[in-house]
């Protein structure tokens, strides 16, 4: 029970630091639809997910059992999350003046609608998604995938 | 914890006969403006490749290879899938406001897309704005560089002016490097004389 309440405390002081933190760290897209239980889970804390909410790499997006959850990527990647769901984006490079280009993200459980942007188009064979059973390679455009475990 | 949650499925599955039903099912489905793109699907026995519209695969945990794709029927897509496809989540969407020659003063035509612009943050109340400024490939290549910032930066402070947070926005430049339009080294080309603004 002590220790409940020290995650409990823990977590709301995080939370406060990484929220002044934000502003530093590259975000890779953001929320922009949430309805019930949706979440972000950024190192240990659980944020709740809001319209607008800044997405990162490293990130994991989880729904519970009502939840879903639409995301918007920097390289216009949409990507929307069924209930139960948990995605995390692993690797996120978008730089089209560099030609420095990756996205690779894990779907562990649940349903997801994916439909790829400028990554898939301008660098083919780059886009990757895993799941516990496959590797999804995406040259393009619109996928549905769903993992049971 | 990870390892606790991997013993715990471990547990469950020893616990139903039969095994797990553990799999994973991939669908491709036409894009929004009805194109269908090229997937594959590997595992460590094997991959296959979708191709055609609503082609499926399926890839069972162990050790078999991903399945021949089928064409999964709509009505099943549709009633596995309801959750996501029901979702409605908007795209970005991408604006081009274009500049006089060796300029960071708009076309007339572009203070009318600006206003476009003004609209579609208020519309879906934006807090993810990028700006990118270009150029055409006439003068040097620093110069372009510095001119296209120049651009990008205008419009950003034109965006603040209309009451927008700096914040949320994010400003970049190209040069001549991404143009709409290509051309050789050193022509003017009104088109490339450009800033894109992707509101999303």
């Amino acid at each position: 029970m002590n220790r409940l309440a020290f995650i409990t405390i823990a977590s709301f002081v995080l939370f406060g630091w990484f929220t002044l933190c934000d502003a530093q760290v590259q975000l890779v897209g953001i929320v922009k639809v949430t309805q019930g239980d949706a979440f972000i889970v950024r190192q240990d804390n659980v944020l709740k997910a809001e319209t607008n909410m800044p997405i990162k790499a490293g990130d994991r997006l989880r729904t519970g059992g009502s939840g879903k959850m639409g995301l918007v990527f920097e390289d216009d990647t949409v990507v929307s999350l069924g209930p139960g769901s948990e995605f995390v984006v692993e690797d996120f490079l978008f730089e089209p003046l560099d030609n420095k280009f990756s996205f690779v993200a894990r779907l562990y459980r649940g349903i997801m609608s994916f439909i790829s942007g400028q990554i898939a188009k301008l660098a083919k064979e780059t886009v990757r998604i895993e799941t516990p059973h496959a590797t999804v390679g995406l040259r393009g455009t619109h996928i549905l995938v769903k993992v049971e475990d | 914890m990870r390892v606790f949650a991997g013993l715990q499925s471990l547990l469950i599955c020893a616990m139903i006969a039969g095994g797990c039903a553990a799999k994973t099912v991939v669908v491709l489905v036409p894009d929004p403006n009805g194109e269908i793109g090229v997937v594959s699907v590997s595992n460590e026995k094997g991959s296959v490749s979708l191709k055609d519209a609503n082609q499926a695969t399926e890839v069972k945990a162990g050790a078999v290879s991903p399945s021949e794709p089928w064409i999964l029927p709509k009505d099943k897509i549709e009633s596995l899938f309801r959750d996501v496809i029901a979702l409605q989540v908007p795209p970005p969407e991408h604006f081009l406001l274009y500049f006089e020659s060796n300029s960071i003063q708009l076309k007339p035509e572009s203070k009318e897309t600006f206003g476009k612009v003004l609209d579609e943050i208020a519309k879906r109340d934006s807090k993810s704005i990028s700006v990118v400024g270009h150029s055409d490939t006439a003068g040097n290549k620093a110069y372009n560089l510095e001119l296209s910032r120049k651009r990008a930066s205008a419009v950003v402070n034109l965006l603040i002016e209309r009451g927008i947070a700096s914040e949320f926005m994010k400003s970049t430049s190209h040069g001549e490097e991404n143009p709409l339009v290509e051309t050789g080294d050193h022509v003017s080309e009104p088109r490339n004389r450009r800033v894109e603004v992707i509101i999303r």
